[in-house]
């Protein structure tokens, strides 16, 4: 949390998006995150929506857990909303009863001014079937209505989906683990995947373009396949983390910050943008 | 729902007799050669008429445990009993932990040979047609100097009984009323303190309402409701058992079937 805190006080950031926040779990020692964050930067306002709020889940010595998206700003945040997404449809009723409910999670920031909204997502990870094309085509309903009233966002967050223009598909091979066979992999072939997070692309502006990141995938993957450092499987190998707008980036402003290895295990993706 | 049906033929199959020796909680020992038992409870045999042990078969493998009672005196209409019971927790707390389902400590924990005593003083009088019993015990936790304060399991009822291993020493106080309401309904009602000093996790309370309907002296069915509070590693808690699952919203209540012969 101390390196997290240290590298948003560098990065000098406004706005947070940010996916599997935990604000009462027993595997981060119960500590409430989204304060801990806002009492450690300089963030002054956050807004938080659960994903995952379980008294006990008796498996993997996870117990209690509260867990989910968050927004920080600097400034204000009001009309928080939190939208649920389509739960897996690829998990029987007791499992899905248990399971995530991956949501959306957006806010208005109040920009002396001048309000804009920042919405938040966190896809689904592991789903077999054509969950996470249901769960994009809803989070573009959020933007698609902001867009509609004539309001500015920022969105984005981690959609566990490869650019439409990926030129690997399929990570199964790198992701099983020893041991492990093909029957158990979840969430690591993207080839029916292809054109699932197209329509954001379509109808608003990337933080990293598909021309930018065609001229070289590696700059800007934002997930491994292990994060043990002693694996020789530890490189960032995949895009799954984003951000749009409605409006503009600054022009070669995104970066994709690889060098935070210890932070997350999800490179964070920061990008400038001029309040209109 | 076959074989359960089967279980509850069974036991009907066993009443006879007519002794009334449901003495579980309070300080009479079972009569000598009497067994009583219950679906969350522990068997328990007379020794003698002063004298029973009562041990927890379904757990006995992975979590050994036996309690003796002996009822010592009777003096001014309060009977008085020490008892004293025995735990290793050990194989059962290092056969939950570890990775996949039903796994609920975290695998970089590991516990060493735990040894719980338990000592605790039992009071029973009579009170109208019922039995008060009041009760206080010291709680020992031996071994469990070096385990890490985040392997515990942090859940009702179980949290109280392992934050003894973590502290080393506790105390345990309590009372029952059991009272007969109308023909063979009667009421039961308890409640438990579990104080651990020194601790952040110091106090929990434990309270049990039941309704009960004696069948003969030989069976008894019982449903009711636990309350519960305390103080845990994520701050205070109340919680009713059973708990409300997904699965079943509407929730459902303690049920418990006691027999004896």
């Amino acid at each position: 949390m101390e390196l997290l805190a240290a590298k948003i006080t560098e990065m000098d950031v406004d706005i947070l998006l940010l996916q599997e926040v935990d604000t009462d779990s027993k595997r981060s020692a119960y500590i409430d995150q989204v304060q801990w964050l806002l009492d450690n930067t300089a963030m002054n306002y956050g807004v938080y929506a659960s994903m995952w709020e379980v008294q006990f889940v008796p498996s993997d010595g996870l117990g209690r857990v509260n867990t989910g998206n968050a927004i920080l700003s600097r400034w204000p945040l009001s009309e928080a909303e939190r939208v649920q997404l389509s739960l897996r449809g690829d998990q029987d009723d007791l499992t899905k009863a248990f399971y995530v409910r991956r949501n959306v999670l957006r806010a208005m920031v109040n920009y002396p001014d001048s309000p804009f909204w920042a919405v938040d997502i966190h896809a689904s990870a592991f789903s077999n079937d054509d969950t996470k094309q249901k769960q994009y085509l809803e989070f573009k309903a959020v933007l698609d209505e902001l867009d509609d009233q004539g309001k500015n966002f920022i969105a984005g967050g981690d959609l566990n989906e490869l650019p439409p223009s990926a030129v690997k598909n399929n990570y199964c091979d790198n992701d099983r683990c020893p041991g492990e066979s093909a029957e158990d992999d979840e969430g690591c072939d993207f080839s029916n995947e292809t054109t699932w997070i197209s329509p954001l692309f379509d109808s608003y502006v990337p933080a990293v373009s598909l021309v930018d990141y065609l001229q070289d995938e590696n700059l800007y993957f934002t997930h491994a396949s292990t994060h043990d450092a002693s694996d020789e499987r530890y490189q960032w190998n995949r895009k799954l983390d984003y951000l749009f707008t409605n409006t503009n980036w600054v022009a070669l402003s995104a970066v994709t910050h690889q060098d935070a290895v210890l932070e997350s295990d999800h490179v964070a993706v920061g990008a400038k943008w001029v309040v209109p | 729902m076959r074989w359960l049906c089967v279980i509850i033929i069974t036991l009907c199959g066993w009443v006879h007799a007519d002794t009334n020796i449901w003495s579980s909680g309070t300080a009479y020992s079972l009569p000598k050669g009497q067994w009583e038992t219950g679906l969350f409870q522990p068997v328990r045999y007379g020794l003698n008429d002063d004298q029973d042990i009562a041990l927890h078969p379904f757990f006995a493998l992975k979590l050994p445990n036996l309690v003796f009672k002996k009822t010592w005196t009777k003096k001014n209409s309060w009977t008085i009993a020490s008892q004293h019971g025995i735990y290793y927790p050990t194989p059962l707390l290092n056969s939950i932990t570890g990775t996949g389902k039903f796994k609920i400590v975290a695998p970089q924990y590991e516990f060493p040979a735990l040894i719980g005593l338990t000592n605790e003083i039992l009071a029973t009088r009579s009170i109208a047609k019922g039995k008060l019993t009041g009760k206080a015990g010291l709680l020992l936790g031996l071994g469990g100097g070096d385990l890490d304060p985040l392997s515990t399991i942090d859940i009702p009822l179980v949290y109280p009984r392992l934050a003894v291993y973590y502290n080393g020493w506790g105390l345990r106080l309590g009372s029952d009323v059991v009272a007969p309401i109308k023909g063979r309904w009667s009421g039961f009602i308890d409640g438990d303190v579990f104080l651990y000093p020194g601790s952040s996790s110091a106090l929990f309370f434990e309270t049990k309402v039941l309704l009960i309907w004696t069948k003969s002296s030989r069976l008894r069915l019982m449903v009711g409701y636990k309350l519960t509070y305390g103080k845990y590693p994520f701050g205070s808690h109340w919680q009713i058992l059973p708990p409300k699952l997904p699965t079943f919203p509407g929730g459902w209540p303690l049920i418990d079937i006691q027999i004896t012969w």
